[in-house]
């Protein structure tokens, strides 16, 4: 019996010592790549200095990740869930690799981005939060913007979100697809269906693929540069 | 009988000594010149015919004696620029550009300096000039005549500015006001007017190209005008016309012509007044993104849209209206433009 | 039996209003993945009486739908859709067809009113595996070999998975050693050494559990392309196209009958970078007493090379050559930092003028016609003429430094001069010099734009006396009494000389007043969707360039330009303010100033808005003469007016059955002058005009014009209305229009136009244009008939 209590007391810190040791050196984790780059994109890992992103740049745990003028950048986390973050965007990564499932949680400081999610186990989550909302989100794609003057707006294109607003009126809701929702600073949530010009909006926010239009004049050859579908 | 003889004596001494004159004739409201039109110099010879002087009786020994005198702008005072005296010739008439020859050399010459250098600083004729010329016996001693004339040097060139049609614009074939600034001195106002064939010429070339729709035509002493009831060739519907408006201020060797502007504008085509409003569309597209030379060749109106190819990436062609409603609906796609 | 009856009731219902409802579908296969062909497979439950039946699919964020006719095996109405088709999230399609008695069906019923399609949800590549999550490359990717690189997800398996034993095929050649893993990312770097080749290559992925037993296989295909590979295929590639167009037209007008023949070539070659371009345009216009109205020019061009040979525009600073027509050879050399550009030819071509009347010495004519001529010749010193021109040719080089991207600098030289012994009678042969500099800066990728250009001129007014001579000099010297300092004039006439004639005709003759200098400086922000721009401009009251000749001089001032697009670039606000005035050297009796502003507003409200235009402009001009004046000189000079000018247009595209193009444009001018010549005048017009577009090949238009003008107290009125057509037959190969204008007020008479166009294949067409005038009573009636001939070689 002492014996044993002598093992227990003794073994049981070691387990102890070593678990906290493992949780503790899962701080950072690769919870994404980034696939594709448009123009200008960097990204900073703590207190490093902005550097430029290149594809197969990784995107560790409280990575920050920041588009330019016309750019875009394509990263898909590691359950092969797409991000498009649209320009002049600022996201931050934050995931959480527990025991089951891996916890997704990006936080968008300003702009946009396309969100296409796969279906989410019971165990893993993927998460989208901005200054004025959370969305919840399990198999679902969508844009989610977040405004001038704070305010998010979310159009939803399949699936369906758990939102939940931040400001002073907190509410939550169910949003279905084929809807748009704007959740203002003071926390309210105003869902519509979602209007042509919104679904052309989506549709273009989708497009990641550089081609060129070649305007052809007797004074100089030029091409347009744009993004088309992949 | 005395009074016979007396008659007989005044007829024969007036054709003994004949009746002397000289007569100064300057050319009307000359606008400008330059300086060496007026300086009576051995040195300095011009071709320049300013003024002309009548002499009479001709063939005659005499000295002529001058001086030319200057009333600068906003001043009521002639001042002394210079005065001259020529050597002895033989009386006829002559105009300006003899004098300073070998038939009619300058004895002396004496100006004013600082005069003249105001004159030089200031740089081109301006105010009024007086010249004022004495015919003289042989030896220069007796006077036999004088005259005196101005020369008005009226407001050197102004700018002509054609203030309708506005470039660019749209207007009906049917009516179109032609309007313009005005200019002091000018007699007479000319009308030109011609189609550009297309946005790659330059206006210039343009309005010396072919056949003109108005070809220099006077239209008189006004401002406006109609231009469809000056025109001599018909406005196409859907076609550019270039126009320009001239004034002509006389003077010597052809007088001065002032030229405006040339102005561009379109002439609506009744069947498709919205051809102009893809052009506008494509510009206002082409400015919200950053600045491009295809912009530039736009705005600068250097580009025949009409002539352009648009090609896919797949090289199938686009038409001007397809390009601009995808320009517009894929704006936060469009990435760049590049000249190749 | 009343079951019998009941189902033939149903039956018949069903084939009057046909409406099948017993549908199912499925895909095969179950899932569908971006890409990938699959088949859709309609099941009738009950029934087999379809004759033909049509998929109609769109994707997502598409507008139109594409048709696909389905096969009908028993029950099944089967259609395979390409996977290039294929694209997340979602197909909606919808099933037309019609049964064996002719009814048709739609199903879903009404889908294409009630929006209520078929949806096939597409999943993304990344899914394709289940388990291994393949991040690049996917499915028929196509990327450079310089974009390459493998990443792939074990998020799902890495519990049972044995990580030393991850495999990967790359073209069937193990690469399994540049593996890295981080967390549950698996990966291999781009620029690691293996093997790619252009065109298709194989990945295989194989995982293995701790046991050793395959866990996990995924193969895919995709797709190298290598740019210089690219960029080398068309280097090689010649490209030849062009086109030749025959026009002949006929003009009979009331002052005279017209025929004009051109003929117009063109060419555009390029073998790989070198470009060319070769044009001649011929007419029947060139006259020898005219300035040349035939063209020819040459192009040979690259990216840092350019060559003109023949009648070329060579384009240099504003101020000093621009928009002229040079025939001879031009070219523009960029290296990059250091570049230069040079152009040299005629721009004026000799036309000998005429001699009128010989003019005795001692005859004192005063007349702007009046020259010397050759008195040996002629017989006479002097004669009345008709003027020719010169000929004149320019010379003009630019050396520049930077590209213009961000910073250019530049300094240009130009002379030009008339050939005195081109002609024989002609006057004041010229001569001309300009010096300039021009400078652009560009920041932050040009949306600040700084621009910069400078010139000082010589004008030699009558070159024909030629340098002013020692002797003439010595002489000056020698009598002072013009108080000339013939020392410095000599030393000048040395100096410049070199560059142009001096003489007592040159300008300036108070270049330390800079009445020959020309600025124009501007700069430009573009932010936020607002366009700035301010522009500063003084040109000399003597500045002359024969590179720019039609340039305003004498005026300087500024002027503000702002434009601003608001509410998602759907509305344009324009504003412009400037102001000018002239006499600048203080040489007349009075000093205009121009007060001109203008406002324009663009409304591009789309979603079935129209486009609205307004635009105002108000002009003022006012020197600085005593409105109260009676000076005779003065009221001549007198100048005060002010001119508004209001323009509004709009257009709109209805549907109405079918659909109208409307247009709407109403401009109102009207000019004050305050001064006792009093010209004022007023003008108003007011277009309206609609299209109608029955169909792809036929529509028809009408539009009425309401015209009101008065210039100093004559009014000119007139009413029109045009109505008219266009019809395209045989499959677009002939497309006729005709249209009739009446006018009637001031202006009385009819329009009718005719034209047709016919392709005689796809690169020959013709055109052919009638215009028939019926004039009023007293005028003859006039035609112009145009017809050409084009030709375009791909």
């Amino acid at each position: 019996m002492k014996l044993y209590s002598k093992l227990l007391l003794t073994i049981v810190p070691i387990i102890i010592f070593i678990g906290s040791n493992n949780i503790a050196t899962k701080k950072t984790y690769t919870a994404a790549v980034v696939t594709k780059v448009i123009q200008e994109v960097k990204h900073k890992s703590g207190n490093e200095d902005w550097q430029t992103t290149k594809p197969l740049t990784q995107l560790k745990t409280n990575d920050l990740l920041k588009t330019g003028q016309k750019s875009v950048a394509v990263l898909k986390y590691v359950d092969g869930s797409i991000l498009r973050v649209r320009e002049n965007s600022t996201i931050v990564i934050l995931a959480d690799k527990r025991e089951k499932g891996l916890i997704k949680n990006t936080k968008i400081e300003n702009g946009k981005l396309v969100f296409d999610v796969n279906k989410q186990s019971d165990d893993d989550k993927f998460i989208i939060t901005t200054p004025t909302a959370v969305a919840t989100i399990r198999g679902t794609s969508g844009l989610i913007e977040v405004l001038d003057d704070g305010s998010t707006l979310l159009l939803l294109q399949t699936g369906s979100i758990e939102l939940e607003s931040l400001g002073l009126n907190r509410q939550t809701s169910v949003v279905e697809a084929g809807t748009s929702s704007l959740i203002n600073p003071d926390g309210n949530i105003i869902t519509n269906e979602l209007t042509e010009q919104q679904k052309q909006s989506l549709s273009n926010a989708y497009k990641t693929n550089e081609k060129t239009i070649k305007v052809q004049t007797n004074r100089g050859n030029f091409k347009i540069y744009y993004l088309d579908s992949e | 009988m005395k009074l016979k003889f007396f008659l007989l004596f005044f007829i024969c001494s007036l054709k003994i000594f004949p009746q002397n004159s000289i007569n100064i004739l300057v050319f009307p409201a000359i606008s400008s010149t330059s300086f060496s039109a007026l300086i009576p110099s051995n040195e300095l010879q011009n071709n320049v015919r300013i003024f002309c002087v009548d002499v009479s009786p001709q063939g005659i020994p005499v000295v002529i004696k001058g001086t030319f005198e200057w009333k600068k702008v906003g001043s009521n005072v002639f001042l002394e620029l210079g005065n001259f005296e020529t050597n002895q010739f033989i009386s006829k008439n002559f105009c300006n550009e003899e004098l300073g020859t070998a038939e009619i050399p300058i004895k002396s010459f004496q100006s004013n300096q600082q005069l003249i250098d105001e004159n030089l600083q200031i740089g081109v004729p301006s105010g009024v000039y007086r010249i004022n010329l004495a015919l003289y016996n042989f030896d220069g001693t007796i006077l036999l005549a004088q005259d005196s004339e101005e020369l008005s040097f009226l407001n050197p060139a102004q700018t002509l500015q054609i203030i309708n049609p506005r470039p660019n614009l749209f207007y009906d074939p049917g009516n179109l006001l032609v309007e313009w600034t005005s200019i002091a001195g000018a007699d007479d106002y000319f009308i030109k007017a011609n189609t550009r064939s297309n946005p790659s010429q330059s206006l210039e070339e343009a309005l010396n190209s072919g056949i003109p729709l108005v070809n220099n035509k006077s239209v008189g002493l006004i401002n406006s005008v109609n231009l469809r009831e000056i025109l001599e060739r018909e406005l196409e519907p859907s076609s550019e016309v270039v126009i320009q408006v001239s004034a002509n201020v006389p003077g010597p060797l052809g007088g001065n012509r002032i030229f405006s502007q040339i102005v561009n504008f379109n002439v609506v085509n009744p069947e498709n007044p919205l051809v102009n409003v893809n052009e506008l569309r494509l510009r206002n597209i082409l400015r919200r993104l950053t600045s491009s030379q295809l912009l530039a060749l736009i705005e600068n109106n250097q580009l025949n849209l009409n002539e352009i190819r648009i090609l896919k990436e797949d090289n199938s062609p686009m038409t001007i209206e397809e390009l601009v409603n995808f320009l517009e609906s894929n704006f936060e796609n469009i990435l760049r433009i590049e000249e190749e | 039996m009343s079951k019998t009856l009941l189902f033939f009731l149903f039956f018949f219902n069903q084939l009057l209003f046909g409406q099948f409802e017993n549908f199912d579908y499925k895909t095969n296969p179950p899932e569908v993945f971006e890409n990938q062909n699959f088949s859709l497979i309609i099941e009738l439950l009950e029934f087999e009486n379809v004759n033909q039946a049509v998929l109609f699919f769109r994707g997502f964020g598409e507008g139109d739908f594409i048709s696909k006719e389905m096969i009908i095996q028993g029950n099944s109405l089967i259609v395979e859709i390409d996977g290039r088709d294929v694209k997340p999230p979602f197909i909606d399609c919808y099933v037309k067809g019609l049964t064996e008695n002719g009814v048709e069906f739609t199903y879903p019923q009404k889908a294409f009113e009630t929006k209520n399609f078929i949806r096939i949800d597409i999943k993304n590549k990344t899914e394709q595996s289940g388990e291994l999550i393949l991040l690049n490359p996917v499915q028929d990717d196509i990327l450079t070999k310089e974009e390459f690189f493998i990443a792939f997800s074990i998020l799902r398996v890495k519990e049972s998975l044995d990580l030393t034993k991850i495999r990967i095929m790359l073209n069937e050649l193990d690469i399994s050693r540049l593996i890295q893993i981080s967390d549950d990312l698996v990966y291999i770097p781009q620029g690691s050494q293996f093997e790619l080749k252009t065109g298709v290559n194989s990945l295989k992925i194989f995982l293995y559990d701790k046991s050793g037993k395959l866990l996990k296989e995924l193969s895919v295909l995709f797709q190298i392309i290598s740019e210089i590979q690219k960029k080398e295929f068309e280097k090689i590639k010649f490209v030849l196209n062009g086109s030749a167009e025959l026009n002949l037209s006929n003009e009979n007008l009331r002052y005279g009958s017209n025929n004009f023949n051109r003929l117009n070539l063109l060419v555009n070659s390029n073998y790989g970078s070198i470009f060319s371009n070769a044009n001649v345009f011929i007419t029947n216009e060139e006259k020898s007493f005219l300035q040349p109205q035939n063209r020819f020019s040459f192009l040979l061009y690259n990216n840092w090379f350019k060559l003109n040979i023949g009648d070329h525009f060579p384009s240099f600073p504003s101020l000093i050559l621009s928009g002229k027509r040079v025939r001879g050879f031009g070219t523009d050399i960029k290296l990059g930092f250091i570049n230069f550009q040079a152009t040299y030819g005629e721009i004026t071509r000799k036309i000998e003028g005429n001699l009128l009347t010989l003019i005795k010495r001692d005859t004192i004519v005063l007349d702007p016609n009046l020259i010397k001529i050759d008195s040996i010749k002629y017989g006479q010193p002097f004669g009345l003429v008709r003027f020719g021109n010169f000929s004149r040719k320019i010379f003009a080089v630019r050396p520049y430094f930077g590209s213009g991207e961000n910073f250019q600098l530049g300094f240009t030289y130009l002379h030009s001069r008339d050939d005195e012994n081109s002609i024989e009678f002609g006057s004041k042969p010229r001569e001309n010099l300009v010096i300039g500099s021009d400078l652009f800066l560009g920041f932050d990728n040009k949306r600040i734009q700084f621009n910069f250009q400078g010139a000082f001129s010589f004008l030699n007014n009558d070159i024909s006396l030629g340098n002013i001579s020692d002797s003439t000099l010595d002489s000056l010297k020698n009598n002072n009494n013009l108080g000339i300092d013939a020392d410095l004039l000599r030393k000048i006439r040395d100096l410049l000389g070199n560059f142009i004639t001096v003489n007592q005709h040159i300008s300036p003759l108070n270049p330390h007043k800079l009445p020959t200098l020309a600025l124009e400086t501007g700069l430009s922000l573009n932010y936020l969707g607002n366009y700035f721009k301010g522009n500063y401009t003084y040109i000399g009251n003597d500045y002359s360039s024969f590179g720019q000749n039609f340039i305003r001089t004498d005026i300087k001032g500024f002027q503000i330009l702002d434009r601003i697009s608001l509410f998602e670039n759907r509305v344009f606000l324009s504003l412009t303010y400037e102001r000018l005035n002239d006499n600048l050297q203080k040489t007349k009796i009075t000093t205009t100033t121009f007060n001109n502003y203008e406002t324009a507003l663009s409304l591009y409200l789309r979603n079935n808005f129209p486009i609205i235009n307004f635009s105002f402009s108000n002009f003022d001009t006012k020197n600085d003469i005593d409105q109260f004046t009676n000076d005779s000189l003065s009221l001549m000079n007198m100048i005060n007016d002010n001119i508004k000018v209001f323009n509004f247009s709009s257009s709109y595209d209805l549907k109405y059955f079918i659909k109208h193009k409307l247009s709407f444009n109403f401009i109102n001018s009207s000019k004050t002058d305050l001064t006792p010549k009093d010209f004022s005048s007023k003008f108003n017009s007011f277009n309206f005009s609609i299209q109608n577009i029955w169909k792809k090949d036929l529509n028809t238009f009408i539009k009425t014009t309401f015209s009101n003008s008065k210039i100093k107290n004559t009014d000119f009125d007139y009413f029109s209305i045009t109505l008219g057509g266009r019809l395209s037959l045989f499959e677009n190969k002939l497309t006729n229009s005709a249209s009739l204008s009446v006018f009637s007020g001031d202006l009385k008479r009819s329009v009718l136009d005719l034209s047709a166009r016919y392709s005689f294949m796809k690169n020959l067409y013709s055109n052919f244009n009638l215009r028939y005038i019926f004039n009023s009573s007293n005028i003859k009636n006039e035609s112009i008939i145009n017809f050409s001939l084009r030709y375009e070689l791909y």
